[in-house]
């Protein structure tokens, strides 16, 4: 089949590999109708996340119809139109019963390689993206591999079109999970730092969930553009302002946002066509601008307010615990529990009330994927995220 | 249980995830040369390198020490490794290693689970090949670097409320014991499950060389994913791998 992977930093290829087999009871094969860029795919695309070995085939956000089962799935079947968590799951652990699917304790088949990082505590796998995280082969291909097929395999109703589904692999998830740690309640309002995917998932999820106003901080027009659009957001272009803290301070009498929502993360803002020089700046961001977005967010949100880190960090140094502590601040972090939450979103999708496919700003051949990434990666044409179709 | 009929699935498993010899001559003496098994162990060495950038890349000022650490857990380092685990051992210097894992399963399933002959070849997968023969017992392989390979057999000993052991004949060049206990958990969140190693190799060049070997493939690393695979088949009813899976490497076409 024809895939598109990983050859080394800034490198990506499209090649042919064997197709993907039942290898385990539980499998099922997929033949991807449809898989999407992510901001966190640049993490080991430039070389930040080691781990990553040549040939790897990535892509974690994907789509498609049932092309085989293993013996042991039963609620899924052949030719099923289904949308797939990036989270590979159990579904029978003590963390899959809390509902706490990304933190699956039996789907990562390398942990030695992520406890380091964790403290000896391993997440669930995901579809490529290192080895780190299980080292399972990615979805930018014309097949895919889902372990677990009965948990991670989730039915597309009739009138929810694939390019609406695709997003509900990871951005709407990401998203509507970033908005329910928020504990909304009515007359609240709710920041978010990031208009992305996730962000504008964030965004449209807190207005679900009855926020009385949305707040959208970013600098690209035509993402502010969608977040008035189609979250019905308040925005801030960090740009325009000369404090993004007073700003918000103001718009709220004073008071603060109830909920800061950090859909940033370590992928912001990649700029700069050198290969050299965008590593030094992106290494330099490592402790600039990467951790400028979380602390404004503790900085910028009310006593007893709450913040919700959606965007991916490593180490964060100037962290001011302070804020977090004197204020009596709720902090709540995941990567997406997906499964726990896709019921709702097909719900949603099908009345219309959430319809991310909006954010397919740009659709690719598999064929012309790395084409895809440079244009996602440096936002060029406005590019929010590229599409491929196998 | 599936165990039985996934014994094919997760040879290839963890970070021992190395096409190891397959030959199975029993008895062959420990310090044998085999074909095929050179440098398969050096395979993973640059996994765990990447894993210990990842410890210097996150650790600040602490990189180096975190950088060897890693590189000395994943057994990047032999000789230096079996040092680390020696210093936990007992006075003599031998290796044993304990550690544990909370299973959701009660301790009498778990204990029936481990008793079934399909279950240790597939928790032990990552470490040694081990096949119950026809008398009631395990049969060990332990594949070293250059194709050294070193095989024993064990009995099972079942001590009820002390949970279950095994013990290397008297025959076999390694006295390698171990046993496997069951706790309940609380509020009733499973089962703790204890799991403790030995090895007692004979002296001399050749005891000398199985530290060396076992140095490879540290005791924590090898009790953790024991551990593990156990609770992955039990919980789950298969041990998660990415074998076979496609990549554009010339070793998966
Ligand atoms: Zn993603
Ligand atoms: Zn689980």
């Amino acid at each position: 089949m024809r895939a598109l992977y990983w050859n080394g930093v800034n490198d990506l290829r499209v090649g042919t590999v064997k197709d993907p087999e039942i290898v385990n009871p539980h499998d099922a094969i997929l033949r991807v109708s449809l898989s999407t860029t992510c901001g966190s795919d640049l993490h080991f695309i430039d070389g930040y996340i080691p781990t990553m070995q040549a040939g790897d085939v990535i892509g974690h956000e994907f789509m498609g119809v049932i092309e085989e089962v293993g013996p042991a799935v039963k609620r899924v079947a052949k030719g099923d139109r289904v949308v797939v968590p990036s989270f590979i799951v159990c579904g029978q652990c003590w963390y899959c019963q809390q509902s706490l699917y990304s933190l699956c304790d039996n789907t990562h088949p390398k942990p030695e390689l992520q406890e380091p990082m964790l403290g000896g505590y391993p997440t669930a796998g995901i579809y490529g993206y290192t080895h780190a995280f299980g080292g399972y082969a990615g979805a930018h291909a014309q097949y895919v591999r889902v372990p677990f097929a009965d948990n991670d395999c989730f039915k597309v109703p009739d009138g929810v079109e694939d390019e609406t589904a695709l997003f509900l692999s990871d951005a709407a998830p990401t998203g509507y999970m970033g908005a329910d740690f928020c504990n909304i309640r009515p007359g609240d309002t709710v920041a978010v730092w990031g208009c992305g995917g996730v962000g504008l998932m964030a965004q449209q999820s807190a207005r679900l969930m009855g926020a009385e106003r949305v707040i959208a901080i970013d600098r690209f027009p035509e993402r502010l553009q969608m977040a008035r659009e189609h979250a019905g957001a308040e925005t801030i272009d960090y740009t325009q302002v000369d404090s993004v803290l007073d700003a918000l301070k103001e718009m709220t009498g004073g008071r603060g946002p109830d909920a800061c929502i950090d859909a940033v993360g370590m992928e912001a803002h990649g700029t700069g066509p050198q290969y050299a020089y965008d590593r030094v700046k992106q290494a330099l961001r490592l402790e600039t601008d990467r951790g400028q977005a979380l602390r404004e967010a503790i900085m910028a949100c009310r006593k007893g307010g709450t913040l919700s880190v959606l965007g991916v960090y490593g180490l964060i140094d100037k962290f001011p615990m302070g804020a977090i502590m004197n204020k009596g601040m709720t902090v709540r972090s995941a990567q997406q529990h997906g499964q726990a939450y896709m019921d709702r979103l097909l719900a949603h999708a099908q009345r219309g009330e959430l319809n991310p496919a909006y954010l397919a700003t740009h659709r690719f051949s598999l064929e012309d994927g790395p084409r895809g990434y440079d244009m996602f990666k440096h936002k060029k044409d406005g590019c929010v995220r590229a599409v491929f179709a196998p | 249980m599936a165990g039985k009929t996934q014994g094919g699935f997760i040879m290839a498993n963890g970070i021992f995830d190395t096409q190891r010899s397959t030959s199975s001559q029993r008895g062959r003496p420990c310090g044998a040369a085999s074909a095929g098994g050179t440098g398969q162990n050096l395979r993973w060495i640059p996994i765990a390198l990447g894993a210990a950038a990842i410890v210097a890349g996150l650790g600040g000022r602490k990189k180096g020490a975190g950088a060897l650490m890693v590189a000395a857990i994943a057994g990047a380092g032999a000789v230096g490794a079996l040092r680390v685990q020696s210093a936990r051992g007992t006075a003599s210097g031998q290796p044993e290693v304990e550690r544990s894992i909370t299973i959701g399963k009660t301790a009498d399933e778990l204990r029936r689970y481990w008793l079934d002959p399909g279950t240790l070849p597939q928790v032990m997968a990552g470490f040694a090949s081990v096949h119950a023969t026809d008398d009631g017992r395990m049969h060990w392989k332990l594949e070293g670097p250059l194709g050294r390979a070193c095989e024993w057999d064990t009995e099972t000993v079942d001590r009820a409320d002390e949970g279950i052991g095994w013990r290397a004949l008297s025959d076999g060049a390694i006295a390698n014991e171990g046993w496997i206990r069951f706790h309940p958990a609380p509020a009733g969140r499973g089962t703790v499950v204890t799991l403790r190693f030995h090895f007692n190799p004979t002296g001399g060049a050749l005891g000398d060389w199985i530290l060396e070997l076992l140095g490879a493939a540290p005791l924590r690393v090898i009790a953790d994913g024991a551990l593990r695979r156990f609770k992955n088949l039990v919980e789950t009813g298969e041990i998660p791998t990415t074998v076979r899976q496609p990549a554009a490497r010339a070793d998966t076409h």
